[in-house]
């Protein structure tokens, strides 16, 4: 009897599992990205170099870097930036593995569209080094072109890679306190840093939303009911949230908020965060310089 | 006694709708009492709470505090804001509401950093805030990643950072495990001691007796039905049964073969 039971028992939590795998998994794979994004937490919390730099001179001095990447024509130069920058990475302990998944990965599909036309006739004219028959029309891709997108794609490389070291050696919640030095009013960063706050708690709330339909429904039959429920359940979902938002506000009220949110500014800065400043003036000027003499 | 810090009289208050929450209050709450609201759920216990902290305001009756009638337009002056904030602090019955800020050191100062506590004395209190509820190695951390009892003590250290006169709790130990739960009833019993009147909300009447000296009880008509010492209160079961305070206790038994 027992044992009968049993197994029905299990068969029915396979089907039910099989049955809601599909929105499950997606879920549970937004929640995971979102909670990877704040993992980068664990990376900032090493004793590495740049995470021991004050963030706003880390900030600057990655903007002037950006700024020399984005100038710089010659090719060598710019795998001499993304081995700085891998060099860097090390140095902060960034598992090396980690960092180029995180940048190489996805850069492919971003800058697909923006460097393939480059390496056509039509886009850069010059030396034709293959021609590729498109039905009719016949395309020639030119020796000029295809420098202009290595050189495309290693800028593009470099920009991301110094951006994600950035991110992965910075807290969070530094950074966008850094964001104030631009004199960006307090409000508007603190509004950054709740949208983050409560984004994460309203997946959440989908998340277990989701899981109590589960529990309470068991499988879901019809596509269409299963759309109904969770139309039902997105409707309630609004409703907590928006019941929140004024609690939220109210609790801020509370704790004498009155418009103007004041905050704890507690940035130290050390010798060695000149050292960051000025070696990314002294790196942008020779490429500027460069830029000169090569023309 | 003196003057009652709080005074309500023929309180009403409705939610936009019209969705009633309160009807007819009347209540006095002295300097220095223990005062819990028990009833069941929806009977208007958190919106008293919120209206005690001036975040709603009734739409008949008078409401008093520390002396004087507070009503939106008088608080409307920031001097006046600030001085009531300083004094009272209230902490939410869900916790994800009082903390919106990247981190838990964040969110336990947001409350003396708006209202201009020298920041000396500020994370001199913070240390010891920390280390009393045991939340020293949390103080890093994203609110996102506590569990539900750590982010109820730091709501309660958010509020006990400000020191206020009047401490307002909505359900502070609801789904707190009894060290955690220990901790906080023995952090407000301190404050107690050293002088705060304590408000607080709460199904539990297990600590009831240990929190409050009075008691008032709400009922369905979103009004008190009753209210006296604790004692009194705590030893009626069929007055506390009536009214969902406390369940029946069955036996039953649950036989193998069936
Ligand atoms: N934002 C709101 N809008 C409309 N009605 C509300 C709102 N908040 C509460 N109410 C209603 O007001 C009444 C009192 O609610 P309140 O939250 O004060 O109850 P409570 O005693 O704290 O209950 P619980 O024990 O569940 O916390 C309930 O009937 C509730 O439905
Ligand atoms: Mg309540």
């Amino acid at each position: 009897m027992d044992s009968i039971k049993k197994e029905k028992n299990q068969e029915r939590c396979l089907s039910l599992r099989r049955a809601n795998t599909f929105l499950g998994k997606t879920l549970l794979d937004i929640v995971k990205m979102l909670q990877a994004s704040v993992s980068s937490e664990a990376t900032a919390a090493k004793a590495g170099v740049l995470q021991r730099c004050d963030p706003r001179f880390k900030l600057i001095s990655c903007l002037i870097m950006l700024v020399a990447v984005v100038l710089t024509r010659e090719i060598i130069v710019l795998l001499a930036f993304y081995s700085i920058i891998l060099l860097a990475a090390i140095v902060s302990k960034v598992k090396l593995g980690f960092f180029l998944k995180r940048t190489l990965l996805f850069i492919p599909l971003f800058s697909l569209f923006i460097v393939l036309p480059a390496i056509f006739e039509a886009v850069t004219p010059g030396d034709i080094v293959v021609r590729l028959n498109f039905f009719t029309k016949e395309i020639g891709i030119t020796r000029q072109g295809l420098l202009s997108a290595a050189i495309l794609l290693t800028r593009i490389i470099d920009c991301v890679s110094l951006s994600v070291l950035l991110m992965l050696t910075t807290r969070h919640n530094v950074l966008l306190k850094t964001l104030r030095i631009f004199k960006l009013p307090s409000v508007f960063v603190m509004t950054l840093g709740m949208a983050h706050r409560y984004i994460y708690l309203l997946l959440e709330m989908v998340y277990n939303s989701f899981t109590a339909i589960k529990s309470r429904v068991g499988i879901v039959k019809s596509a269409r009911t299963g759309r109904r429920i969770i139309g039902l359940h997105m409707g309630h979902l609004w409703l907590k949230s928006y019941k929140m938002q004024n609690q939220v506000y109210d609790a801020m009220v509370s704790r004498g908020y009155t418009g103007e949110p004041k905050t704890l500014d507690d940035f130290k800065s050390h010798p060695r965060d000149f050292f960051l400043l000025v070696f990314s003036i002294i790196i942008l000027a020779g490429v500027i310089c460069l830029n000169q003499f090569l023309n | 006694m003196s003057e009652p810090i709080f005074k309500l009289t023929n309180i009403n208050y409705s939610y936009p709708g019209n969705f009633p929450a309160l009807k007819d209050i009347n209540l006095e709450i002295f300097k220095q009492e223990k005062v819990a609201l028990i009833g069941a759920n929806g009977t208007g216990k958190s919106t008293l709470l919120t209206l005690l902290d001036a975040l709603i305001f009734a739409q008949s009756g008078e409401f008093s505090a520390f002396g004087k009638t507070i009503t939106e337009k008088a608080l409307d002056k920031a001097v006046n804001q600030l001085e009531f904030r300083k004094r009272v602090g209230f902490v939410f019955q869900n916790p994800d509401v009082q903390l919106f800020c990247q981190t838990v050191k964040e969110d336990i100062l947001f409350g003396p950093l708006q209202l201009g506590i020298e920041k000396k004395i500020m994370l001199e209190r913070f240390e010891t805030i920390a280390e009393k509820l045991r939340i020293k190695h949390l103080i890093d951390r994203s609110p996102n990643r506590l569990s539900i009892g750590e982010k109820k003590k730091v709501a309660i250290a958010s509020v006990l950072i400000i020191e206020p006169e009047v401490l307002i709790l909505d359900e502070p130990t609801a789904g707190l495990d009894p060290q955690t739960t220990r901790d906080i009833i023995d952090a407000l019993e301190r404050e107690n001691q050293a002088g705060k009147t304590i408000i607080m909300a709460t199904h539990d009447l297990h600590i009831v007796e240990e929190i409050a000296d009075l008691v008032h009880v709400f009922g369905g008509e979103k009004s008190i039905i009753r209210s006296g010492d604790v004692a009194e209160i705590m030893k009626d079961h069929d007055f506390l049964q009536k009214n969902n305070l406390m369940h029946v206790h069955v036996h039953r038994h649950i036989h193998k073969d069936n």
